[in-house]
């Protein structure tokens, strides 16, 4: 259920009565409600058999064009986010590339996870965490921010170490559905180099400023979206 | 002339509706190496190309193959109708050979409609006549051809010859199956091979070129990082058919795939920049709007292959060949400007070496030529042609025997005469009928890939063909 997080937005985009207006998506309600699950199995050998599902699947564009604005919620203009190529929804304008059935000629969905698909969804995550980063910019409030949730601006590992594993956690759950245990700082560790990494880059060797803050929840959010658990469920 | 492909980029279809996650064959690699490397470049003429005008003609000057001749019963059920065509280069072809329309090179006699630019290649070309195709359906022959697997329905089954040439040396090579304008299938091979289809050079620049901003060098090295460390649990629950494997390595292809240097090499625009003067030159681009046709295409294609882009291309040259209307108006224009575009094509790849080296890509390019079946032999009675079981084709390659016919079609009714593999004479008693597959496991045969995946085809190699039967 948990990694079908992003499916059960779309259902739940699809099934709202009416389109979502452009300033009032579907809400998300990311709030904790008892306490988190233990982790499904001991830590992993790699020597031995994974545990595996049985079967699993991409992602559709149907739900892809769901998952974008409740994940990511509205925009500068208050307009639901998703890929935009020029002033035009590219999930809409590249739906054939990314194996839409058009029930014309083609009748079955392909969901294969091909290096086009990939190349495009790379493209894809880059434009929406770009305007996801713009309006939380534009966002006093934190309570109202969707990316930069339990963090300031000008955070970093350094000097809000519990407030950006609490925002890496947060977004783990929006983006993928996986809720990471409280205190599991060895989960989000390697978003957590992610993170860091990028700040660190951007600042290259300057005083760390919100923009360069900013390029570490841009490389966050890219990678979030560009995850098998964002697409594969 | 335009083509008719109606969509834009697509992911390669998987056959059948079935998904290819693994690879289940595992393409053996004979003579491919780095040094002699095996580049496929599969043209496929749309809409069933009449093959009296191009491949298997037939002399309009002889009283049994005119009309009303022809059209008697007993008669030869064969009007080649060449005085009807209006192109001019046909024309001009017939006023120079007493109207026969047979243009005779060495031991090979094309049609009409058959460019000077192509036939000056036909020391290299083996023209295989009388192919079977089991059907008169666009999508099942078209699909027949591209896979060497009857289709089931209208679904292609088994996999691309161009997939089966990329997966055995193409895993990390650019884009190692490129379509354009054309279909391609994977069903067993691995997900690298899997043709990335394209329209344009547009399509190709989207392709190798990042769409909005890139991300910093630095957030990408460190997305880099954390993604190949990656591996928790949960991408291994997902992970039971394999799917998450596939989608990394799709990752990493699409990563590899932009890239800024490769994207110059599509760069097309009138005039041509000095890197690409050549090309034009060689291909007749004169015009933007050559981009749209043949010529855009095969432009597309030359820089796939001489610049190690691709390991295999195919794509469409013609694509409004449907003629059940009026035949004499536009079918052989579009044969012409295709068989031109690959004329010129092989020119160019003649005498570019492959990526720069001492070697000139034609030596490491194997050809095919098809179309989805060919046109009846009779006009209809709209002055058009309907579609017709026996097709030809044109093979070529470094493990291909060039300047000879293989097979033939009957002077009555233009019907599939049996063949004989080792010699390529008919052989109407004890030959085979050549089939799709037949040519398929030839050429790859000949390129030194496995044809395993072919097997329940029980294909038959054409060693008459073939330089190392």
């Amino acid at each position: 259920m948990k990694r079908a997080l992003p499916l059960f937005f779309a259902a739940l985009a699809a099934c709202s009565s009416g389109a979502p207006s452009e300033t009032s998506g579907p809400v998300l309600n990311e709030t904790p409600i008892g306490t988190a699950p233990p982790t499904d199995h001991p830590p992993i050998d790699p020597a031995k058999k994974p545990v595996t599902s049985a079967v699993s699947q991409r992602i559709s564009v149907a739900q892809l064009r769901g998952a974008f604005p409740v994940i990511l919620g509205t925009d500068v203009n208050g307009k639901d986010i998703t890929w935009m190529s020029g002033s035009t929804p590219a999930l809409d304008k590249m739906a054939d590339v990314l194996g839409e059935a058009d029930y014309a000629f083609v009748t079955q969905d392909n969901r294969a996870p091909s290096a086009l698909y990939l190349k495009f969804m790379d493209d894809a995550a880059r434009d929406v965490c770009d305007r996801a980063l713009k309006a939380d910019a534009a966002r006093p409030q934190a309570t109202d921010r969707v990316l930069l949730r339990y963090v300031g601006p000008t955070d970093t590992v350094t000097t809000n170490a519990a407030g950006v594993d609490q925002n890496l956690g947060y977004l783990t759950l929006r983006f993928h559905g996986i809720k990471v245990k409280d205190g599991d700082a060895a989960r989000l560790a390697p978003l957590r180099k992610v993170f860091s990494d990028s700040v660190t880059a951007a600042a290259a060797g300057q005083s760390v400023t919100a923009a360069h803050v900013t390029e570490g929840w841009r490389a966050v959010c890219v990678g979030l979206v560009t995850a098998p658990e964002f697409h594969l469920y | 002339m335009s083509l008719s492909r109606r969509r834009f980029l697509e992911i390669a279809g998987l056959a059948g509706g079935a998904v290819a996650l693994r690879s289940i064959v595992s393409p053996r690699l004979a003579q491919a190496s780095p040094d002699n490397p095996q580049l496929l470049l599969a043209c496929y003429l749309g809409g069933g190309a009449d093959q009296m005008l191009s491949f298997d003609p037939r002399d309009a000057s002889l009283a049994k193959f005119q009309a009303p001749a022809a059209y008697a019963a007993g008669g030869t059920g064969i009007h080649p109708a060449y005085d009807l065509v209006v192109d001019a280069r046909v024309k001009a072809v017939l006023a120079a050979t007493g109207g026969s329309g047979l243009q005779k090179k060495g031991p090979i006699t094309f049609g009409p409609a058959t460019p000077a630019s192509f036939m000056s290649h036909s020391t290299d070309l083996a023209v295989l006549r009388g192919v079977y195709m089991g059907t008169l359906t666009h999508e099942v022959g078209r699909r027949y051809f591209t896979t060497g697997k009857f289709p089931r329905g209208l679904s292609a089954a088994g996999s691309s010859l161009g997939t089966a040439v990329a997966a055995a040396d193409g895993k990390d090579t650019l884009i190692p199956n490129l379509a354009i304008s054309a279909e391609t299938y994977n069903e067993t091979f691995p997900t690298y091979a899997s043709g990335i289809g394209v329209n344009s050079f547009d399509d190709v620049l989207s392709l190798l070129k990042p769409l909005g901003t890139a991300l910093p060098t630095g957030s990408d090295k460190a997305l880099s990082a954390y993604e190949a460390d990656s591996d928790d649990c949960t991408e291994r629950e997902l992970d039971g058919a394999g799917l998450v494997d596939t989608f990394k390595q799709s990752r990493i292809k699409a990563r590899t795939m932009v890239s800024a240097s490769a994207s110059t090499l599509f760069n097309f625009k009138v005039p041509a920049p000095p890197a690409l003067d050549d090309l034009f030159t060689t291909l007749g681009i004169a015009k933007s709007a050559d981009f749209a046709g043949p010529k855009g295409n095969a432009a597309i294609a030359a820089q796939a292959l001489t610049q190690g882009i691709s390991e295999a291309v195919s794509l469409q040259l013609a694509g409004d060949l449907d003629d059940h209307n009026d035949w004499g108006d536009t079918h052989a224009t579009g044969i012409a400007d295709a068989l031109d575009a690959i004329g010129n094509l092989i020119t160019f790849l003649k005498k570019t070496p492959y990526k720069g080296g001492a070697t000139m890509t034609w030596e490491h390019t194997t050809l095919i030529i098809f179309s989805e079946f060919a046109r009846t032999p009779l006009l209809n009675g709209r002055a058009g042609r309907d579609h017709h079981l026996a097709s030809s084709c044109v093979v070529a390659g470094p493990g291909i025997k060039g300047n000879q016919v293989f097979g033939a079609t009957s002077d009555t009714a233009l019907a599939v005469r049996n063949v004989d593999p080792a010699t390529g004479k008919p052989d109407d008693a004890a030959g085979i009928q050549l089939r799709p597959a037949d040519i398929h496991a030839t050429l790859l045969h000949s390129m030194g890939l496995s044809y395993d995946h072919l097997s329940n085809q029980s294909p038959q190699l054409l060693s008459a063909i073939l330089v190392k039967p």
